[in-house]
């Protein structure tokens, strides 16, 4: 059954991954370190919503700044204490991948542990919560009513994506950054000290992680392990951007949110596939991308094509 | 410490011990040496578990007739008691799985090469990483391996051996013989041609596949080794645990491993062994904590899966090379320098004999 | 008799930038062949597109009558073309020994044989000996056992060629095999590649951007600029080619 739910749940769903993916593809295409304790950052961003709004008198205007900062510190955090150091000790690009993965596994953890004192200490269900926002009014337009969320999180989503965008072709921070991007070894030359382009990339697209787990907040439960459930839309949706191209990002991003809300239900009413098989979606879009149309450079590919039959006479 | 078993704490280390260091070393293999990013280990782990507990459960159940759904109370009861009767069944069904998870995990590991052929280490990293996540969410909900209840009573190979110490002492001693393989075979290709060209891929592909090197199929075979490997340490875990759960080949598992490579040194299989030494005796230690104290204010596991993710990114930052640093690929050719080096020496002896005498 | 090489009107883009434009060039079995031109001009990209690093946008390459273009890099190399890359590519952590004893394919290197020493000791011994040699041609006598990357750019360039050299190719593509090399080096590694070319027939391709050196050595020039190909020909008329000037001076 089709109904304006699920299409409510596309538009949101694909914002958040958007959102989030935005982020990764940028700092992976200006700082080239895949991070995978990226999701660690989705997921501060997700409980800050929750923890500050305990009380049941949470603005959204307040906590998105406080949201979007706590994002960014804490992704600047990781460059400065880890990924910094070990650029300057030469590690190769698997090996800082190494290093985020472990970051990654230590935050989650952390997050159970403060978690599970909070809840105990504060007696409240803080294992599977959601944020106490006054969201409650709502806007009706075309015969349908939108919830307050739903409004929020889209006016949210615009607004990142318009800043996003005149930041990156406006300010001269973002024109280094694009540069850097493109070619870092040209960048060198601009006169930008390429540390201060990093810590730059950091604060946004850490403040962009965190968003987008505010924004999943808005409409649905959080665990310790949000962000690491989202990890593999996330990741599909960036592939399908080639880690490049922000456009196709954000296609991508709904390409995947439609099929898991809009598609799904049609298969599961038809073929009586699980719902709970939602994640293999992405990860077959993933396969399929990688096999068929590997994104742009792919990130030292090696110069191999695969063929059946060996061209020659 | 009443009710403390040591023997049990350390007879069931030495198990842990042995799968681990199968697992470390085979990630070692591929990563350590190769430069593959094997974010997704437990999924092979897993593939070999999975494999033995169902090949093994219907083995029993169907030779003897029995068409018990597999994860049924009756299956179960019916397992215990058909598992002590026939010893050479038990021990062929265990050399069956050994030799069936090693293929079938190899098999799923050397076609995990295809996606990566076209991409690089980063991509292929997620890839399986996500690979290993379907698996336990495919295994979760899939019906005819239990899903979440996962796979219960599989017959241990050697569940016909009265007392429970000589039961857990011969386990013991068939891991710890799997590991010596496993470590003679790793060690034995590391210090010869082919680990030289694996050393070649890791530090560059594209100049290795310029020399003539199909690096795509030697990846593929390496991928087939090292996953096969994994497959043989889910199988003696799937044995020696007699149960498996979905969620106990969580993503975690395949950072504890490298966490051990990396802690007990990159490129060396001595290294992986004596890393994945110290992890699982801390891990044992914390089971054991856990059992001694029951209300500790934090959860035990937690601070396991900390503490690797501390292990993982202290080593990277402040001893990168790990415990055991990496050696060269010592093949008898170095020989060749040898007689040189030998030939210089003795002409530089004769030399100063020479002025020595003179004076 | 056919040339060992063909390149026939080989183009190649990279989003807006036409790298190679209709590129069409042919080099004799047992010549020496240089290429030049200013930065940027397509060089190194001819020489990625000959040795199977892109396929050509369009076009055709020929090597030994054989269409290689669209072929992978090792199955190219295993038909005896071999390339050096303008920053060398050496396995930075491994020994200069294992750098060149790795090439030669060997029954060691299969997964198989590989842990009994025995089925591989003979043909590895066979191998160390000719790199042995080679090692001593090149110079590197001594540096054996130091790290690939503990070399010198010198070094290094001296030991990507020899790699190349290990195993029987018939055509070298070398990109600046002489860069950071100080000019008496350079010069005897010239000297050397024309005894090569003497001894065995060998074949030379070489992107060099020291003229004063090159053109000691090369039969037959081909410059490019700006993807096309501007000029051809012994290496003294050419460099007194106006629009040769007028190239590198607009450079
Ligand atoms: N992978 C690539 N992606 C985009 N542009 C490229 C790529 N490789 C080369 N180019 C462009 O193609 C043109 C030719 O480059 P190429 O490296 O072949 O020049 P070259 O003659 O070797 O120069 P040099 O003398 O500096 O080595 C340049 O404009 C370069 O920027
Ligand atoms: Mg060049």
């Amino acid at each position: 059954m089709l109904t304006p739910v699920e299409l409510v749940n596309t538009v949101w769903i694909g914002s958040v991954y958007f959102i989030s993916a935005a982020g990764l593809t940028l700092s992976y295409r200006v700082t080239r370190i895949l991070n995978f304790a990226y999701t660690n950052i989705i997921t501060l961003g997700a409980y800050l919503a929750v923890i500050l709004t305990l009380n049941g008198t949470g603005n959204l205007l307040v906590l998105i700044p406080i949201v979007f900062v706590a994002g960014s510190l804490l992704a600047m955090g990781m460059h400065y204490f880890v990924f910094s150091r070990l650029i300057s000790l030469k590690a190769t690009p698997l090996m800082l991948m190494a290093s985020s993965i472990g970051i990654w596994i230590f935050l989650k953890y952390v997050y159970y542990g403060i978690v599970g004192y909070l809840q105990r200490a504060w007696k409240v269900g803080l294992y599977q919560a959601t944020p106490n926002l006054n969201l409650d009014w709502g806007l009706k337009a075309y015969g349908m009513e939108f919830s307050g969320a739903f409004v929020a999180s889209i006016a949210l989503a615009a607004a990142v994506i318009l800043s996003l965008y005149l930041f990156l072709t406006k300010t001269k921070m973002g024109k280094a950054l694009r540069a850097v991007a493109d070619n870092p070894s040209l960048a060198e030359v601009s006169g930008i000290p390429s540390d201060r382009v990093m810590y730059v990339t950091w604060f946004i697209a850490g403040g962009l992680a965190s968003l987008s787990g505010l924004m999943w907040a808005l409409f649905s439960i959080v665990t310790p392990e949000v962000g690491d459930n989202l990890i593999l839309e996330i990741f599909a949706v960036s592939v399908i951007g080639g880690l490049y191209s922000i456009p196709l990002t954000a296609l991508g991003a709904y390409v995947i949110s439609g099929a898991e809300n809009l598609l799904m239900p049609i298969l599961h009413d038809t073929i009586g596939l699980e719902v709970s098989f939602r994640p293999f979606i992405a990860f077959f879009t993933l396969l399929v991308v990688i096999l068929i149309k590997p994104p742009l450079g792919a990130a030292g590919a090696l110069p191999y094509r695969f063929r059946l039959r060996r061209k020659g006479r | 410490m009443i009710g403390f078993d040591v023997t049990g704490f350390i007879l069931s280390w030495l198990v842990f011990f042995s799968i681990y260091s199968i697992l470390s070393i085979s990630l070692n293999l591929e990563t350590g040496l190769t430069g593959m990013a094997n974010f997704g280990k437990v999924a092979f782990y897993a593939l070999g578990a999975y494999f033995t507990g169902y090949v093994s459960i219907e083995f029993f159940l169907r030779l003897h007739g029995l068409d018990y759904p597999i994860y049924s109370t009756d299956a179960i009861v019916a397992l215990g008691k058909l598992s002590v009767e026939q010893p050479s069944l038990n021990l062929s069904v265990f050399l069956l799985t050994l030799v069936g998870s090693f293929l079938f995990a190899g098999v799923i590991g050397f076609l995990i090469m295809l996606p990566a052929l076209r991409v690089g280490p980063a991509f292929f990293g997620i890839t399986v990483l996500s690979f290993g996540e379907m698996l336990r969410i495919f295994l979760r909900h899939y019906k005819p391996v239990g899903a979440t209840y996962g796979l219960v009573g599989i017959p241990h190979p050697l569940a016909w051996v009265g007392g429970t110490f000589s039961k857990d002492l011969g386990f013991a001693l068939i891991s710890l013989s799997l590991l010596a393989i496993t470590y003679i075979y790793a060690q034995r290709i590391t210090n010869s041609p082919l680990g030289r060209l694996l050393k070649a891929i890791r530090d560059d592909e594209t100049a290795t596949l310029y020399l003539g090197k199909n690096v795509p199929l030697v990846k593929g075979k390496v991928l087939f080794i090292g996953s096969g490997m994994a497959g043989v340490a889910g199988c003696l875990y799937a044995y020696y645990l007699g149960s498996i759960t979905p969620n106990a080949f969580m993503p975690a598992v395949t950072f504890e491993v490298w966490a051990m490579m990396l802690l007990g040194g990159v490129g060396n299989n001595r290294g992986s062994i004596l890393g994945a030494a110290i992890i699982t005796f801390l891990d044992r230690s914390t089971a054991a904590l856990n059992f001694l104290f029951p209300n500790l204010i934090i959860d035990p596991n937690f601070i396991r899966w900390m503490l690797v993710g501390v292990i993982i990114v202290v080593v990277l930052l402040f001893k990168p090379e790990g415990i055991i640093k990496e050696e060269y690929v010592w093949t008898p050719a170095w020989r060749l320098l040898e007689a040189k080096a030998e030939a210089r020496r003795k002409a530089f002896k004769e030399l100063i004999g020479r002025l020595i005498k003179r004076r | 008799m056919r040339p060992i090489l063909e390149v026939k009107g080989v183009s190649k883009s990279f989003g807006g930038v036409r790298a190679l434009d209709k590129v069409s060039l042919s080099i004799e079995k047992g010549s020496i062949v240089g290429l030049i031109g200013p930065n940027g001009s397509g060089k190194t990209t001819l020489f990625n597109v000959i040795s199977g690093f892109y396929p050509p946008d369009e076009g055709e390459v020929y090597f030994e009558g054989m269409r290689i273009d669209g072929m992978n890099p090792n199955e190219i190399f295993r038909l005896g073309l071999v390339r050096s890359f303008q920053n060398p590519r050496l396995f930075q952590t491994m020994s200069v020994w294992e750098n060149v004893l790795v090439v030669p394919k060997q029954r060691g290197e299969s997964p198989l044989l590989a842990p009994f020493r025995s089925r591989w000791e003979a043909e590895e011994m066979k191998i160390g000996k000719r790199g042995k040699g080679l090692i001593g041609v090149f110079g590197l006598n001594g540096s054996e056992r130091k790290r690939a990357s503990d070399l010198s750019g010198g070094q290094m360039k001296l030991l990507e060629s020899l790699r190349g050299m290990m195993e029987g190719g018939k055509l070298f593509l070398l990109d600046e095999p002489a860069a950071g090399v100080a000019p008496r080096l350079a010069n005897e590694i010239f000297g050397f590649i024309k005894r090569l070319r003497e001894e065995r027939g060998l074949t030379f391709f070489i992107i060099e951007h020291r003229l004063e050196i090159l053109m000691n050595y090369v039969d037959y020039v081909y410059v490019l600029h700006n993807g096309r190909l501007l000029a051809e020909g012994g290496p003294e008329e050419v460099v007194k080619e106006r629009k040769v000037i007028d190239a590198y001076i607009g450079d």
